[in-house]
């Protein structure tokens, strides 16, 4: 089998598996957030919390208990990475400076997950499974629990009392989009937590380490010795990929081989990036009371998707430039144990969903291929996007579609019911000015400063694409790099951080702004005149 | 005592934090490593390790050189891929060079400087291995795009008017002086062997393709 | 021009059914009107009113910074672009002066009526005592008497007698109408003349507000508000424009960092050491943000009312406009509206040994005393099914006439012939009973025809004879039939393509109205309706969060009128009806709510159509621009140059032209509309988004290669 085959094949293979993950995990998912019930643990977790699980929240108190949460959560990370030295297992690292703390923190808790720092040489083995994984998997559950909330403002409105109603529970008041706490909490306990466990010994049985030790020295054939390190790597890395996270154990992420041994476990990895963005419009279907609605979603993720990951097969396989044509394929960057193809659909997947994971290294992709990576993120991360994030941001490009088609049908436009007035426009803009500006802002800065020069490693417009590819990835989440770029450095750290910070909850702010602008709106019956725009 | 609200809304966040750290990031992980010392997983949850007799010598899925001191090859050993991490196979220096397909042009090792040995363009790490490859196994190392003496055939080309116009003068960039540049002359102008230190900066970086084969990644055997 | 604009109104809706006469469209532009709003587009500048348009105020910013930049470094290059760019601005205001400039001439003709008129108020009503009083003095609820050949003072409502009024002023329609106390015809309009009688009437306007005020501030668009989802679109556009504007700040450090590291390349005119030179910048940005619909968004607004205004119908609110073009459910009152005012002989139906013709002539001879519309209608489907010539009364000197009375519910004729015949025609009831009281009786025939036209949602009405020394006995039926207007059906066909449901309003029967209902095509009837059940009606549909659009013009109307959507009320009607609705039809033509359903529908599409097409333009923009400014820093970007456009600077100067002309091209566009279609959503935005997404990438490849083929022989320009 040639590798262009076996590329097509593990391609079509993961599309397969994905599309047969769609309606059990989606419908799953639809269950778990509009369920009534409570597990045990979930109260005992309620109780230690001290929230009502009962409780509505309007928007804004949804939006502040979200913000309330991730702040808490900045800080605690921050202080636990500054003081790591001095606790178990800090394998005797120091602790981290103040502005690789703030950076980290605010990364991790974004779902971003962009590293300046090589774990296997900062992080000790505490601070990554009870700091950075727990992050994980909160980033990815906040990220869920925002886009359900955003869906529930569509369903909900003051004529009848929602969807809720009819599970038999009184319904909720007209403008409330559910209970922050309860999601964040069945998420974790009910979606993602299981998930990974299964995810995490199925990595382990492929040779994913999972052990507390320091590491051990070997004394290698050829006579050196080799520090083999140890660490709860597979537990991470499962959720790594499953929360769409991308923050790697170690600097080589995804590319090393106790994270990602083998082609399989590639596979495997992908696949956990991708499925639960791709079965969140599932789950949004069934909310709306509608799966053609979440049909009409995943379509418009699977066209730019597989646009994407076709390109950039495309584009990698034929390896325009200098030195892919010395070495006769564009293997600089990538691992043998994948290869060219498998790289590639690694890369656009990570780039496509807000993971940043990375298994080959995009500074050395070709140079359109690059560019391919880079429009994957700028797209703003729809296709699927992050867990939830990748829901509420093409439902929100939804809402901005609909306007304008509507407007040339000749009706004020709506979508899933719901007017899209001058209030939803506003929220809608003020969403997508966001990211745009924090990339435009950081690059224009970091290109007339001498820090923001400095860092640059390869020559030429390469060398603006490594800045651009650092604030895009930055603002949209995403935290994968054009590694080139040095950005080790205080004022890197203090502007990616902002900019993480900003383009992660400015947006979120404005998607549940839209949600409960939308909540508080009576439903409109659906008629012929009405258009639904399956494909954004 | 009521808190204000804003106090105890972060209250809640903070304990809603201490019961998820407790459960996904202690429990879960304990959880996951006491799984993985069932028999069947150990080996690999544990790193793969290899031993001869009591010594353990390698990891199974971890790379190592098999080179001397000096970096040179040990040539009863299967020879793998060179690796970026750290000064090679180091994993705790995990990394990737991050050259990208133009990285073409060398910055020259300073003369003067013994200890400084320059930053090698990836097109010239990639004709320099080709070569040391080539002899090491007695094969035909050369490439296009490669000088014969292994560093990447890029001329600076000046030209009249910027980016075009007639060639005014011409030099190769990753030879530097005294190395007789792999071309004599190019477009009729003489190349020069490249200065350390000197502006080329208004030159066009231009490679060569030169005559070498194409290079395919699976080459047949015939 | 206004007087004559105004004129077609009425010819335009009376015709429903023509396909071409009811195709919305405005008055061509004349080009001399684009010369004449010219001294406006200029005032128009003044950046204090600009403001309020964001995306051009943004290109007169950079106007004035690239005009400075002229001044510094003067070139030819410089200098063109600051004069397109300006011209940008000017072109924008054009369109909206020239929009306003047709509301204009019709203002100066409605202010024409509003000249100063001295009232005779009469304080102490009901005494007679007079006191002059200026008409723009008078209060609210005062009293004033106006007679024969005097101009009415104000809005109010006739409280004694009763005049016709000449409301040709507000109306542009010459024939009188009448005014009475009472009823639904008593709202009079200031600044409308009384030609004859004398009337009281309460005024109930306040001072400065009458309706005639209002409708020189409508069409003037003096204090237009902005309708909601043109509030929505700018916040849109504007968000796009902050976009822009970074992303071209942004480019600035890239540029200067790109001319840095690729040293060997040229400096150009877009671009040297020092980074874009902001003449390029400036234009750049220009040609980016959605210029073309950023001009063009006032003026469609204004010519959306204005289409209205010229269909003689009056919105009260933009926000009415627009959702009319929204409406779900239409309410249509079947009298009409739906069919024509009266009910008509359709059929005549002998019974049994009674020809035809003989049946046609008893029904004729019985009509000739029946001055009833239903009556009428006998003698002309005698005329014109069986040729029967129309006798007159005088005609037939041996007849008694026995009239039509609402108490006998018959009319006939007595003819002393010999032997004497009588002949009656009337209700099936009547006409029955008063063949039983001459002796005859009914044949078994006549109760089931009766039966079957009533089922049938039509009228019978029975013809009997009674000859001397013979019982009397049933002739045969005319069937009496609610007519539906011609193309009434395809209309409601249309409708429900657009996803609006009809819904018919009668005081029939239900049988009857079922029958009206299925022939004319309307998706539902209410029958038997009384003022309450529309009322209640339309709350049910509201409540399903539908929009309902209805007409009305009695006072009783008012409240559902106030409840409704979009109540159009008919210029006929009351002031409480009038007031109640946010539109008012001059015409009083109750079916023109369809048009005005296919006005604000087409509102939307201009807006949505141009936005498309604006932001469908950047496409070629891009390809222009782009390697203008960087081919010379990065030789591959000059693939991009598939236009193969002659030089930066002419590529730039030719995006900027094209983005200055496009707007003066759309001009008539955005004044007359898109065209619009009744058809499904999906087919709509189908062809739209062909017409004006994929024609908003092609054009401007066209326009700016032929602009660019001029512009390249301009000296300076190479």
């Amino acid at each position: 089998m040639s590798d262009t085959t076996a590329g097509a094949v593990f391609i079509a293979v993961l599309a397969l598996a994905l599309a047969a993950a769609y309606r059990p995990l989606g419908d799953y998912m639809y269950r778990v957030v509009n369920s009534t019930r409570h597990l045990r643990v979930e109260r005992v977790m309620y109780r230690l919390i001290g929230v009502n699980p009962d409780g509505e929240q309007s928007w804004g108190v949804y939006a502040r208990s979200v913000l309330a949460f991730s702040a808490v959560s900045v800080l605690f990370l921050y202080l636990f990475l500054r003081v790591q030295h001095w606790l178990w297992l800090s394998l005797g690292f120091p602790n981290v400076v103040p502005s690789g703390a703030w950076n980290t923190a605010v990364s991790f808790v974004t779902n971003t997950n962009w590293q300046w720092y090589s774990g296997e040489s900062t992080m000790g083995h505490l601070v990554q499974m009870a700091g950075l994984a727990v992050q994980n998997f909160a980033s990815a559950a906040v990220g869920i629990a925002v886009a359900v909330a955003l869906v529930r403002g569509f369903t909900r409105g003051s004529a009848k009392s929602g969807l809720r109603g009819s599970a038999g529970q009184p319904g909720p008041g007209a403008d409330q989009l559910g209970n922050f706490w309860v999601d964040l909490v069945r998420i974790c306990v009910r979606i993602v937590l299981p998930l990974s466990v299964l995810a995490a010994v199925v990595l382990v049985a492929g040779g994913a380490i999972q052990n507390l030790s320091a590491g051990t020295d070997v004394h290698t054939l050829a006579g050196a010795t080799q520090h083999i390190t140890g660490g709860p790597v597979a537990s991470q890395e499962a959720i790594k990929d499953l929360g769409t996270n991308g923050g790697g154990f170690y600097n080589a992420n995804s590319a090393h081989p106790f994270e990602n041994p083998t082609a399989w476990t590639n596979w495997l990895e992908i696949f956990l990036l991708l499925v639960i963005s791709f079965s969140l419009p599932r789950t949004f279907g069934r909310l709306v009371g509608s799966n053609k609605q979440g049909y009409a979603i995943v379509a418009a993720m699977v066209i730019m998707a597989a646009g994407s990951i076709i390109m950039i097969n495309v584009l990698q396989g034929t390896h325009p430039g200098t030195v892919p044509a010395a070495v006769g394929a564009a293997t600089e960057g990538t691992e043998s144990r994948f290869g060219v193809f498998n790289s590639g659909t690694f890369a656009s997947a990570t780039t496509l969903t807000s993971t940043g994971s990375v298994d080959s290294f995009h500074d050395s992709y070709t140079a359109l291929g690059g560019g391919v990576l880079l429009l994957n993120m700028m797209l703003g991360e729809v296709a699927p996007g992050g867990t939830g994030s990748g829901l509420y941001g093409i439902l929100i490009l939804a809402v901005l579609t609909v306007f304008v088609a509507g407007l040339m049908v000749g009706r004020t436009p709506e979508y899933l019911g719901k007017k899209i007035g001058a209030r939803e426009v506003k929220f809608a803009s003020l969403y997508f000015l966001t990211t745009p500006t924090l990339v435009l802002a950081g690059t224009a800065v970091g290109m007339a400063t001498g820090w923001g020069k400095a860092g640059i490693l390869n020559p030429g417009a390469h060398g603006l694409s490594e800045v651009l590819y650092a604030f895009t990835s930055a603002a949209n989440n995403n935290g994968s790099a054009f590694a080139g770029l040095t950005v080790n450095t205080t004022p890197y750290n203090i502007a990616l951080g902002l900019a993480m910070l900003l383009g992660r909850f400015l947006p979120m702010v404005f998607a549940l702004g839209l949600a409960g602008s939308v909540a508080g709106q009576n439903p409109v019956p659906e008629s012929a005149g009405r258009c639904w725009s399956a494909s954004p | 005592m009521r808190l204000p609200a804003w106090i105890a809304q972060h209250l809640a966040a903070l304990r809603a934090l201490l019961v998820l750290t407790v459960l996904t990031g202690v429990v879960y992980p304990l959880a996951v490593t006491a799984v993985a010392q069932i028999p069947g997983l150990k080996y690999q949850a544990d790193g793969s390790l290899v031993k001869i007799g009591d010594s353990t010598v390698a990891s199974a899925i971890i790379g190592q050189g098999f080179v001397d001191k000096d970096g040179n090859p040990l040539v009863q050993y299967f020879q793998i891929r060179p690796s970026d991490a750290g000064t090679g196979w180091d994993p705790t220096a995990t990394g990737a060079s991050n050259l990208g397909p133009e990285s073409v042009v060398d910055t020259l090792p300073n003369p003067a400087d013994k200890n400084k040995v320059g930053r090698p363009s990836l097109l010239t790490q990639v004709c320099t291995r080709s070569l040391k490859v080539g002899k090491l196994e007695g094969v035909d190392g050369s490439r296009p795009y490669c000088t014969p003496g292994g560093a990447g055939a890029v001329l600076g080309v000046f030209h009249r008017d910027g980016s075009t116009g007639p060639v005014t003068r011409v030099v190769s960039l990753n030879e530097a002086c005294p190395t007789t540049p792999f071309l004599a002359s190019y477009q009729g102008v003489t190349v020069e062997c490249a200065r350390f230190g000197a502006d080329y900066t208004k030159a066009v970086a231009t490679p060569v393709r030169g005559d070498a084969p194409a290079t395919r990644r699976y080459r047949r055997t015939p | 021009m206004a007087v004559t604009t105004v004129g077609q109104g009425p010819a335009a809706a009376g015709q429903p059914s023509g396909s071409g006469g009811r195709r919305i469209s405005g008055g061509l532009l004349d080009p001399g009107q684009l010369w004449r709003s010219t001294p406006d587009a200029l005032r128009k500048l003044n950046p204090a009113t600009l403001w309020r348009n964001p995306v051009m105020f943004i290109v007169e910013v950079g106007s004035v910074c690239t005009t400075v930049l002229s001044l510094v470094h003067p070139t030819v290059f410089a200098w063109l672009i600051t004069v397109w760019l300006w011209l940008t601005v000017v072109f924008a205001n054009l369109a909206e002066a020239v929009a306003e400039g047709r509301g204009k001439a019709q203002a100066e003709t409605l202010r024409r009526a509003k000249t100063d008129t001295v009232a005779r108020r009469l304080p102490a009503w009901p005494a007679l005592t007079e006191e002059p009083v200026p008409a723009t003095g008078l209060q609210l609820g005062d009293v004033v008497v106006v007679e024969a050949g005097q101009t009415i003072p104000g809005d109010g409502d006739v409280i004694e007698g009763i005049a016709s009024v000449d409301e040709s002023a507000i109306t542009g329609e010459s024939a009188p109408v009448i005014r009475e106390s009472g009823g639904d015809r008593s709202a009079v309009t200031g600044g409308t003349r009384v030609l004859s009688d004398r009337i009281v009437v309460r005024i109930t306007q306040k001072p400065g507000e009458s309706f005639i005020d209002r409708m020189i501030a409508l069409v003037e668009g003096a204090n237009r508000q902005k309708t909601p989802n043109e509030i929505a679109l700018n916040i849109l556009l504007a968000a796009l424009t902050i976009i822009f504007l970074l992303a071209v700040a942004t480019l600035q450090p890239l540029a200067i960092y790109s001319k840095s590291v690729q040293a060997f390349a040229p400096d150009s005119q877009a671009l040297d050491a020092t980074g874009l030179t902001g003449v390029v910048l400036v234009s750049l940005l220009v040609c980016l943000i959605p210029t073309t619909i950023g001009a063009l968004l006032s003026a469609i607004g204004i010519a959306g009312m204005d289409r209205l205004v010229q269909r003689n119908v009056l919105a009260m609110s933009g926000r009415a406009v627009e959702a009319a073009g929204d409406v779900n459910t239409l309410l249509l009152d079947k009298t009409g509206t739906i069919t024509l005012g009266n009910r008509q002989a359709s059929e005549f139906l002998p019974v049994d040994g009674v020809a035809a013709a003989a049946l046609a002539d008893a029904a004729q001879l019985s009509s000739l005393a029946d001055e009833t519309p239903e009556g009428r209608s006998v003698v002309v489907y005698a005329k014109t099914a069986y040729g029967l010539r129309e006798r007159h009364p005088g005609e037939l000197s041996h007849a008694t006439w026995v009239e039509f009375t609402a108490q006998t519910r018959m009319s006939g004729v007595d003819l002393n012939e010999v032997p004497a015949r009588r002949i009656r025609k009337g209700a099936a009831a009547a006409v029955m009973k008063w063949v039983r009281d001459h002796g005859g009786h009914p044949t078994e025939q006549v109760g089931p025809i009766v039966d079957g036209i009533s089922a049938s949602g039509g009228t019978p009405l029975v013809v009997a004879e009674h000859l001397d020394g013979a019982p009397a006995r049933a002739l045969g039926v005319i069937h009496l039939k609610d007519v539906v207007k011609q193309g009434m059906r395809e209309r409601f066909d249309e409708m429900r393509r657009m996803g609006i449901r009809t819904v018919m309003i009668t005081g029939d029967n239900p049988l009857t109205a079922r029958a009206i209902a299925a022939e004319a095509g309307v998706d539902d009837f209410l029958a038997e309706a009384k003022p309450e059940d529309k009322m209640a009606l339309i709350k049910r549909e509201q409540e399903g969060g539908k929009l309902v659009a209805m007409t009305g013009d009695g006072t009783n109307d008012a409240p559902a009128l106030a409840q409704a959507d979009v109540g159009v009320a008919m210029n006929t009607g009351t002031s409480a009806a009038k007031e109640a609705g946010n539109m008012v039809d001059l015409d009083s033509d109750p079916t023109k709510l369809i048009e005005i359903v296919e006005i604000g529908k087409q509102l939307l599409i201009t807006r949505g159509a141009l936005t498309t097409f604006s932001i469908a333009n950047d496409v070629a923009k891009y390809f222009a621009i782009i390697p203008a400014i960087f081919a010379a820093v990065y030789p591959g970007l000059g693939t991009l140059n598939i236009m193969a456009l002659h030089s930066p600077a002419s590529a730039i100067l030719s995006a900027v032209i094209f983005n200055a002309l496009v707007i003066v091209a759309l001009i008539p566009l955005a004044l007359r509309g898109v065209r619009y279609t009744p058809s499904s959503a999906a087919a709509m935005l189908r062809r739209n988004l062909l017409v004006y997404g994929l024609g908003g990438v092609i054009v401007p490849f066209l326009g700016i290669k032929l602009i660019d083929l001029v512009v390249q022989f301009i000296p300076g320009i190479s």
